[in-house]
């Protein structure tokens, strides 16, 4: 593995909207990627660049961002390795595109250290019992540490 | 399925790995290869933060015993920033020469060249700007023949259009 390549692919290497807007950019005409191909775009280095994002890719599809072709979806399979595809599903293009509006984006800016806190419990109830949650999560976390690439 | 097959020679049963079993082993497998970066991460975070609560002490000690107060940081300086932090003017003028470079993306190279600021100076900039969701990171760029990378490919980073 040359020096300096990613090994992983944390939130810390790349975020979900990253990940989820390069498979955007990539996507075939059914709007399908695959593993292999992801792991080159990223220059992933190890013995298995494929699996690492194959693990990520199996964690956005669990939170509801992917979704994994079957065998007789047109474009779902790669005529070379066989690889099943993934592609995005409706919450993973909102959250690879998706804006706040101007005036939204004004309210919260304008928002207090106390208000913020109230809306941050009040975003923990309304998300809490769905996949919605886990990226709320991740957003912040990713947030916190930062990207090292 | 039995999970061990008697065998009558008298020696151990060969196991059989049920396919529950092999599923749950390869999961938890990946799982740790999720954790084992984070772990490793928050490791570091906590020596660096331990290392400067000691700096910080250790100057307050001095400033003590001195019957002085303490020392206040150095004002930040516009323009080029000597720390790690670059300052929001700097990475102003790097989002401005990718937006307007006419580049689909650009690697940390391609804004040194074109702003004439550090390595150190562009690499910290960038992840501010891909922190802030101002850029993004788009794959990496392949360069043949290229010693300096050492075979790797260089990150490239875009302007965020999306959201």
């Amino acid at each position: 593995m040359a020096e300096g390549q990613l090994e992983h692919l944390t939130l810390f290497d790349v975020s979900d909207r990253e990940i989820l807007l390069i498979v955007r950019d990539h996507a075939n005409p059914g709007g399908y990627v695959f593993a292999g191909q992801i792991s080159t775009v990223l220059d992933i280095g190890g013995e298995h660049p494929g699996k690492v994002v194959a693990s990520r890719f199996s964690w956005l599809k669990r939170l509801g961002a992917l979704e994994r072709a079957g065998k007789t979806d047109p474009y779902g399979t790669d005529e070379e390795t066989g690889q099943l595809g993934w592609r995005l599903t409706e919450l993973g293009m909102a959250i690879a595109t998706g804006k706040l509006k101007k005036q939204q984006q004004q309210s919260l800016d304008r928002m207090d250290p106390g208000e913020v806190i109230l809306l941050t419990r009040w975003l923990g109830g309304r998300v809490s019992q769905n996949g919605v949650g886990r990226f709320v999560d991740r957003e912040y976390r990713f947030g916190k540490g930062g990207g090292r690439r | 399925m039995d999970t061990a097959t008697p065998v009558a020679n008298g020696a151990a049963p060969a196991v059989v790995e049920r396919p529950l079993d092999r599923i749950r082993r390869e999961a938890e497998e990946q799982l740790g290869e999720l954790l084992a970066p984070l772990r490793a991460r928050r490791a570091q975070l906590e020596a660096e933060l331990k290392d400067l609560s000691s700096e910080e002490e250790e100057i307050l000690a001095v400033a003590g015993a001195l019957h002085v107060k303490a020392p206040k940081a150095p004002a930040k300086k516009s323009g080029k920033s000597q720390t790690h932090l670059p300052s929001q003017k700097v990475q102003d003028d790097i989002y401005a020469v990718m937006a307007k470079s006419g580049m689909a993306d650009m690697t940390k190279d391609d804004v040194r060249d074109a702003t004439g600021l550090s390595e150190s100076t562009v690499m910290a900039a960038l992840r501010e700007l891909r922190l802030a969701e101002r850029i993004r990171l788009t794959g990496s760029r392949k360069r043949e023949g290229d010693t300096r990378t050492g075979g790797r490919a260089p990150a490239t980073y875009a302007v965020m259009t999306d959201g």
